[in-house]
């Protein structure tokens, strides 16, 4: 079809009531700001961007993984539940709501 | 009229396009791989209401047309016409999960930007109503411009109006079809969006059943004990419930081997069909029901939907060997047998990833194994008690299993470091609803691995016993010669002795690595013929065999066997397997390279440290 996403550049100046997904507390609706595609390998961009995860979506941490690190983490993006790195999240930057 | 002769299903993963494939085709199903891919091409015929057949194939989920997996690739490539020796479906029917419009309308409107006659299966209607979900399918065809059907289709419910929309569809005008072509992704989300608010008649936010289980089942404590508790189950259910199916298997092949024997005259024919195919692949068929209850087991908690919480626990753990949770289900599968386990690693998108999954398969305690094992531990190992309830022989079993994950492990970590190094593997994943699922469904699964398994032994298997059995067989030995030095398969040990000589195997265990190369469970056969011990019943063939061993074989001795076994890559099948799944040779030779190495080395390592400390 010859569509491609739109790549999202990063915000410079990070406003104080925003945070990143990695450390936004569970069960708290925040929306996207940004996401840093960079970090990303191409395909994982294009699979979160599939799943959902784009700027100005609406999510929230539903579980954090086991063991140490507390990784991976499951968000809820709309009706679907999508598990991610904490190397992922880290890339996303969210204003809670 | 013109009709249609094809037909795909195409839709996101999880809308439950397999169930709708399968309610549509019944058995009658053909699978098959896409040429030059290991991606799985499933075709089925599907009886229209005009009573003629279609051909419908089932494309693999995708989440967009811009491809991020091989998976993807094709289905974008079948349904632009663009994949060669494919021709392009007629009809192309899209899958929607009703409960998860918003995302699954993003590719939805991709296929029907395309042009070419759809329909929409609006499916899982059940499941959404569970949500609090009430829709309005008209309102979403106004808004697609193609006609949208209800289905159900685990229940076969809303199938015959599917049918008959597809029937019809010939007659759709393309001309009127919404332009969404060249929308910008969050363009093209937003629209999704709006689609789907407007067939949502009545929407409450409650998902209790799924927050809840995933509240117990995801737990930062219980969800690792829950999913080890039933890994256990699952491991006492492969080896408890098989037993007595094994030995219906086993009665038969010696039924079958009985026939023959009376039937016919003694001749090389009669050998070739007794102690050739009947024993060779009687002896790889056996493992076929506990193949079918681990499968039961891997097949329920895939379309539960627990298999995704179960990857997403285990994914810390293989992250620290550069793995990621979506290695866990093919290497669970290992511990059946490492065919369907490396068949399983299609699902892992990343390609290095999946590469060291298949090497490591292997390592993996498969049950071919496991006859090895019980002879020379029940011939070598005391019984006695170390604990209450805790044996010792069982524990040197465990021992043997822990031993194997943990050099699947090790080599691991070895590979995301050299051969297979790169960037870590990401996981990224969709957890899919709980259900309760369908036993149709899960029949139909078994059914397909099992035919693949059974092929498997009718063919290369068969092929590879068939060529042991004449290295056995000639030349034949002189009077007062045991046949087993005469034959070439005898001159062949005698080669290698001096190799295996300085781990502490004995010229007749070299000889049962032979054979073994077929299949690991020869080896007990092997030895047993070896040891002149002349019975047919297998139970008396064990017995006496345990009693040769612990006769002839020193404490160091049978621990270096035991060692060689966990990484023993004597296993024809597994080879080709992986060859096929790589396409080339190159990784099975260093999979089977470094599997020799590591049984050399664990096995040489063992003798010494046991004669050492004076076992």
């Amino acid at each position: 079809m010859g569509c491609s996403g739109t790549a999202c550049a990063v915000t410079e100046t990070i406003p104080s009531d925003t945070a990143t997904l990695d450390s936004l507390a569970p069960r708290t609706q925040a929306e996207i700001l940004s996401v840093n595609w960079s970090v990303l390998a191409p395909d994982e961009a294009k699979r979160l961007r599939a799943l959902g995860l784009d700027v100005g979506t609406q999510v929230a941490v539903a579980h954090r993984g086991v063991f140490f690190g507390r990784d991976p983490i499951a968000l809820v993006i709309g009706r679907t539940t999508v598990a991610v790195r904490r190397t992922h999240a880290k890339a996303v930057l969210v204003k809670p709501l | 009229m013109t009709r249609f002769r094809t037909a795909a299903l195409v839709g996101n993963p999880n809308a439950g396009k397999t169930a709708l494939f399968n309610a549509l085709t019944g058995a009658r199903q053909k699978i098959a791989n896409y040429p030059g891919v290991t991606v799985e091409r499933k075709a089925g015929r599907m009886i229209m209401p005009d009573g003629q057949p279609i051909e419908l194939i089932d494309l693999p989920g995708s989440y967009s047309l811009d491809a991020a997996s091989p998976d993807e690739e094709v289905t974008r490539q079948v349904v632009q016409g663009e994949f060669p020796g494919e021709a392009r479906p007629e009809l192309l029917v899209i899958v929607l999960d009703a409960a998860n419009l918003e995302q699954h309308l993003v590719f939805a409107q991709e296929i029907i930007a395309l042009g070419v006659p759809t329909v929409v299966a609006l499916n899982m209607v059940d499941l959404a109503e569970r949500d609090g979900l009430t829709l309005d399918p008209a309102a979403l065809s106004d808004a697609l411009g193609v006609p949208v059907v209800p289905t159900i289709a685990v229940r076969k419910k809303g199938l015959d109006a599917l049918a008959e929309s597809m029937e019809s569809a010939s007659q759709q005008d393309l001309s009127t079809r919404h332009e969404v072509a060249c929308l910008s992704m969050p363009e093209q989300r937003l629209a999704a969006r709006n689609i789907a608010k407007a067939a949502i008649l009545s929407e409450s936010r409650e998902r209790k059943l799924h927050a809840n289980l995933d509240k117990v089942l995801l737990h930062p404590w219980l969800g690792p004990i829950i999913l080890f508790a039933l890994l256990f189950i699952v491991f006492q259910a492969v080896f408890a419930w098989a037993d007595p199916l094994i030995g219906a298997i086993e009665g038969l092949a010696e039924g079958a081997s009985a026939l023959v024997t009376s039937s016919m005259g003694e001749s090389f024919v009669r050998d070739f069909l007794t102690e050739g195919v009947i024993a060779g692949v009687g002896s790889v068929v056996v493992f076929l029901p506990q193949i079918i209850i681990l499968f039961a087991f891997i097949l329920v908690m895939e379309q539960s939907g627990y298999m995704a919480r179960a990857a997403f626990i285990m994914d810390r753990l293989m992250a620290y060997v550069g793995l990621s949770g979506r290695s866990f289900i093919p290497l669970l599968s290992s511990f059946a047998c490492a065919i369907p386990g490396i068949m399983a690693t299609r699902s892992i998108a990343d390609p290095k990833d999946r590469l060291t999954t298949i090497l490591i398969a292997p390592l993996m305690t498969c049950s071919a194994r496991l006859p090895v094992y019980t002879v020379i531990i029940a011939a070598v190992i005391p019984s006695n008690a170390v604990g209450p309830g805790i044996g010792l022989q069982g524990l040197v079993l465990f021992g043997l299993y822990i031993a194997g994950i943990i050099g699947a492990m090790l080599v691991a970590l070895v590979l995301r470091r050299t051969a297979t190094k790169g960037a870590a593997s990401g996981f990224i994943m969709e957890m899919p609803k709980y259900q309760l699922p369908p036993l149709r469904d899960v029949l139909i699964g078994l059914w397909q691995r099992a035919w693949v398994f059974l092929r498997r032994a009718g063919t290369i298997i068969f092929a590879a016993t068939v060529i042991l059995w004449l290295l056995l067989t000639f030349p034949k030995a002189e009077p007062g010669e045991s046949q087993l030095d005469a034959s070439a398969a005898g001159h062949i040990a005698s080669f290698m002795q001096p190799a295996f000589e300085p781990i502490g195997f004995q010229r007749e265990m070299t000889l049962a690595l032979v054979p073994a190369m077929a299949a690991r469970e020869v080896a007990v056969a092997s030895l047993a013929t070896t040891y002149a011990v002349d019975s047919d019943d297998e139970a008396e063939t064990e017995n006496a065999l345990r009693d040769q061993i612990s006769a002839r074989w020193s404490l160091p001795t049978a621990l270096a066997f035991l060692a060689w076994f966990v990484f023993a890559p004597q296993c024809l099948s597994t080879i080709a397997v992986a060859r096929r799944e790589t396409n080339g040779w190159k990784w099975p030779m260093v999979m089977v390279g470094y599997l020799f190495a590591l049984a050399y080395a664990f096995a040489g390592l063992t003798y010494w440290a046991a004669v050492g400390l004076g076992l």
